[in-house]
């Protein structure tokens, strides 16, 4: 192959070089765009999540005292990214009969705080600031921009079974969380 | 507007020149696929690096969640079966591409003086090839990478003298555990591609010095053309 030397070559010539490296630059620059792709999408992309729809047994209906108030504890398996843990949970219980029983997430629906029922009251009461609920969940008094929160839950073969949810706090509507 | 832009930059930095020597380097003889081998090697070189660096967005090097995490990166992630895949792939290509590259420079002849230094630096990086490839096998901590990591931290413990020092030094240990994966995981994603890098300047540096061997034919090396010769000539 012969020489090049830039200083003798022709105009035409010249032309036809920056033309390739033109070209082959453009590719260059569209290849580095495709390999980009992938690299952005996997840090910015929706990472689907496994999201936790699983029922959580709570304890046997017969057990639960008519018309007061029950904190019970359960346990809801959580899948954060590759790790599962198991996290305790608890919900505030009332059962009026056999068939006709509520569930409150205990988590109060003002600023996030956890509430407690007052027996001598008889209300739920936010230690933050003072939110007041009947035994109904219905706001009385305070800051509380909506009721408490119920939580999905099913009687099978007498065991009480609830659905772990989380809400936006701090607004009227009732809206869940996604993990 | 671009030529303004251009002229501001290289009266800054010399851009203009580092394309040049890229581009239009003479080359004994002429340009040659043969003489991309080394090129090809340091391209995959990057992209290991690259592709390594991402995995680290979702890889954990702990013994319970290090197989599950590159699962949630292969399965959930968007294009992280692609990252991990290039990754493994690039790493498969770079052996042989070493490999190759290794053979045309004996051919050739190229290790011959003055470049027995550059030849020797090269030998020493393919030793850090085989290192980032035994350490970056373990990782997944499933059965191939554990396995292989068993039996090749035992032939080290096989060597005379200062083979169970060298196991244990591996290892952590004289069994393998989290100490031996923690090891394999800063040696892979640190200690021997930080190395790597200096030695790929220095490897650079000594080849700059001397640039291409070209053919061995002393009558092809009378002539000479650039990298891009062939493409920019008019017939």
């Amino acid at each position: 192959m012969a020489e090049i030397d830039t200083e003798n070559v022709s105009k035409k010539e010249l032309s036809r070089r920056k033309f390739f490296i033109l070209i082959s630059g453009t590719l260059s620059s569209f290849i580095a765009f495709i390999l980009g792709i992938p690299l952005i999408a996997s840090i910015l992309g929706t990472v689907s999540k496994v999201k936790n729809k699983k029922l959580s047994k709570l304890t046997r209906v017969s057990t639960i005292p008519i018309l007061k108030p029950v904190n019970l504890n359960f346990a809801t398996t959580k899948t954060d990214a590759f790790i599962k843990s198991v996290e305790p949970q608890d919900a505030w219980v009332i059962k009026r009969s056999n068939s006709d029983i509520t569930v409150f997430s205990p988590i109060c629906p003002h600023l996030g705080c956890r509430y407690a029922w007052n027996s001598n009251q008889k209300l739920f009461i936010c230690p933050c600031h003072n939110s007041v609920f009947d035994i109904n969940g219905k706001v009385i008094s305070g800051p509380a921009p909506r009721g408490l929160d119920t939580l999905p839950k099913k009687i099978q073969q007498g065991e009480l079974f609830v659905l772990w949810e989380r809400f936006k706090v701090g607004i009227p509507q009732k809206i869940e969380v996604g993990d | 507007m671009t030529s303004k832009i251009w002229r501001w930059i290289n009266e800054r930095i010399p851009l203009k020149i580092m394309l040049q020597v890229g581009l239009d380097e003479k080359i004994p003889g002429g340009a040659s696929f043969f003489y991309t081998l080394g090129s090809a090697t340091l391209f995959v070189f990057a992209l290991q690096v690259v592709t390594g660096i991402w995995q680290l967005f979702y890889y954990v090097p702990t013994v319970d969640h290090a197989y599950n995490s590159l699962n949630y990166l292969r399965i959930f992630v968007p294009y992280g079966w692609l990252i991990h895949g290039l990754h493994y792939w690039g790493a498969n290509a770079m052996v042989v591409l070493v490999a190759l590259h290794m053979i045309r420079v004996f051919v050739w002849g190229a290790y011959k003086k003055p470049r027995e230094i550059t030849w020797l630096i090269g030998v020493f990086l393919l030793f850090l090839v085989i290192g980032m490839s035994f350490t970056g096998a373990a990782l997944p901590w499933d059965e191939r990478g554990y396995w292989a990591a068993e039996v090749g931290t035992s032939i080290a413990g096989t060597i005379p003298l200062i083979g169970s020092f060298l196991e244990s030094l591996l290892r952590s240990g004289n069994f393998m555990g989290q100490l031996t994966l923690s090891r394999f995981f800063i040696l892979h994603t640190a200690i021997i591609p930080g190395i790597a890098m200096i030695i790929i300047a220095a490897h650079l540096t000594a080849f700059r010095n001397f640039g291409s061997v070209g053919p061995w034919s002393n009558e092809k090396r009378k002539t000479s053309g650039a990298v891009l010769s062939g493409q920019t000539k008019l017939p």
